[in-house]
């Protein structure tokens, strides 16, 4: 559950039980007043009545005399008053009471919650010894009950007005106060996607700046390091290539030529050896022919480890085509594609070999480990970056093995030149790796 | 009696050339000119017209198959032999298609490489 809907139901419940409050504390003492003012009601038309029965002794016409009591007392507020007649059937002020009894303007739930009882005085007429009925006056609560729902109800409205106010308001200050929080959130998301870059406005909320700051200066000092070590990886990664391509030259341009000078002269030294029939100089000439070539040929591999021989001579595009060729030769249940767009011979030398090397590993993983049937190499060159693309319809690459696979050593490579990679893989749907590496000025 | 033949042999280091010139002292009446660099490999075999270039692949400057690129473009029957340490396969196909007569590696050159000259320079020792 969320912090701003947790906080939005706890202040709701306690501004309901607010307002609940209120309300019957409202209806408690409307219920008193009611009480006391129907008590003082019904004390003062009684008080009418007496004072006007006397008069009836006197009248002729008794119904004309009991209609003028009654309408006297009935102009009192609260009060109703009629007479009936000895079964309680009513004979004289009735008719404008529609239904009789007059009904309060709220509904039951409410009126029984007020409980007004009717607070009746009944007085027997008697004129002689006969008996003509009562003169009932009855305090009337509907009035008040209707006025004092019409209160609740405007409670109830004002009630409703400022709960939603309160929690609009709350809501609003409380999304203010979170969005601190969720840019935190967002920016610890870029630093996982490896985006350095990321920080955090730290002038908004004060409690959170402290963690802000903290965040921008951690965020700040992961970027220095993170270019630091690519840096240091560009270089190490320019200086082994340079190590490499020196230890290859020397070994290509200083031991190779020696080794075929000494093949030379030692066919020189059998040739005379056998005219003159020196057999065992022969065989010494031979088997040192043989260390000789073990060399040439140690010397052939420790070259072709050290850089790509086509590279040199055949250039980038036809390298990896050879390459693709000698897979495709090796490997002829797997359908081989491949697709090179742009030139790749101006490009710097660190850029050639990482894309060759890359290449290389991409496609060995697909042989050794994908079990594909299909695998597609393109490759991209434009006026800013190179982007290499290896699909494979295999049997993917586990999430958290992408870290194997000399795969952690590819993006070594990748970082050092300042570039991406990303795997996009699904179990049993094949693995696409692709490779951006940005042109800096003067390579494009 | 067969009449003398020129080679040109075209490679960067000095002993593999002297090398090679060791090796063609076995053809009788042969005569070896040298040169260290592609450019000046073009150039000699502009000026001496040899019966057959003997190139490196890897040369400084402009490499070898370019050297022999352009030696087939000023004679189309021009007898180039490559000469490489180069064992993968996609060297000789490459010299091949650029118009090599033959391809030999220089591991072998040492045993193979005045047979293979006898070879495909046959033609004129006929």
């Amino acid at each position: 559950m969320s912090l701003k809907f947790r906080l939005l139901v706890i202040v709701t419940i306690i501004l309901l039980i607010n307002f609940v409050a209120a309300g019957y504390f409202m209806v408690h003492n409307a219920r008193q007043a009611l009480v006391s003012e129907m008590a003082s009601s019904t004390q003062l038309a009684k008080g009418l009545l007496i004072n006007a029965l006397p008069t009836l002794r006197f009248s002729n016409d008794l119904s004309e005399r009991l209609t003028l009591i009654v309408d006297s007392v009935r102009d009192t507020r609260h009060i109703r008053a009629w007479f009936e007649d000895m079964h309680g059937k009513p004979l004289i002020g009735h008719e404008d009471y529609e239904g009789f009894i007059n009904k309060p303007d709220a509904p039951i739930w409410f009126i029984k919650l007020m409980e007004p009882e009717a607070v009746a005085f009944r007085r027997l007429i008697t004129k002689g010894s006969k008996s003509y009925g009562y003169l009932v006056v009855e305090a009337d609560p509907s009035d008040e009950v209707t006025e004092v729902w019409r209160d609740v109800q405007a409670l109830f409205w004002i009630a409703c007005f400022f709960l939603s106010l309160i929690l609009i308001l709350i809501y609003i200050a409380l999304r203010q106060g979170l969005r601190p929080l969720q840019q935190l959130a967002d920016a610890f998301g870029k630093l996982e996607n490896s985006d350095f870059s990321a920080r955090v406005d730290t002038t908004a909320v004060r409690e959170l700046s402290p963690i802000q700051i903290r965040f921008n200066h951690m965020a700040k000092m992961l970027e220095t390091t993170m270019a630091e070590n690519h840096a240091l990886a560009g270089n190490m990664l320019t200086v082994q290539e340079s190590e490499r391509r020196d230890l290859s030259r020397e070994l290509h341009d200083e031991v190779a030529p020696c080794l075929f000078g000494i093949r030379v002269d030692l066919a020189d030294i059998k040739r005379v050896a056998d005219e003159h029939a020196l057999t065992e100089v022969s065989e010494k000439v031979e088997s040192v022919k043989t260390i000789t070539s073990h060399i040439q040929t140690l010397v052939r591999k420790m070259l072709s480890r050290l850089r790509p021989m086509t590279l040199d001579d055949l250039g980038l595009a036809d390298a990896l085509r050879d390459m693709l060729h000698n897979w495709r030769d090796r490997q002829p249940e797997i359908d081989w594609e491949w697709s090179f767009v742009g030139e790749f011979l101006d490009l710097p030398d660190t850029v050639q070999v990482t894309v060759y090397r890359l290449v290389q590993e991409c496609t060995t993983n697909c042989v050794r480990h994908a079990e594909a049937s299909h695998v597609k190499v393109e490759i991209r060159r434009d006026h800013e970056t190179v982007k290499v693309t290896v699909t494979d319809d295999g049997k993917g690459l586990d999430a958290n093995l992408v870290r194997g696979f000399g795969l952690i050593g590819m993006r070594e490579r990748v970082s050092a030149l300042g570039g991406r990679i990303a795997f996009d893989t699904e179990e049993g749907r094949g693995l696409q790796v692709r490779i951006l590496i940005p042109l800096k000025e003067g390579e494009k | 009696m067969t009449e003398s033949i020129t080679i040109l042999v075209v490679d960067d280091h000095p002993i593999v050339r002297s090398g090679v010139r060791q090796l063609i002292q076995q053809i009788p009446d042969a005569k070896v000119e040298e040169a260290e660099t592609g450019e000046e490999g073009y150039r000699l075999f502009q000026e001496l017209q040899p019966d057959m270039v003997l190139l490196d692949i890897t040369l400084p400057g402009i490499g070898g198959l370019e050297v022999l690129r352009r030696i087939r473009a000023n004679r189309e029957n021009a007898k180039v032999l490559m000469f490489s340490m180069h064992e993968d396969p996609v060297f000789a196909s490459r010299a091949m298609q650029a118009g090599a007569r033959g391809y030999i590696t220089k591991n072998n050159a040492a045993d193979h490489l005045v047979e293979a000259i006898e070879k495909y320079s046959t033609v004129r020792f006929i």
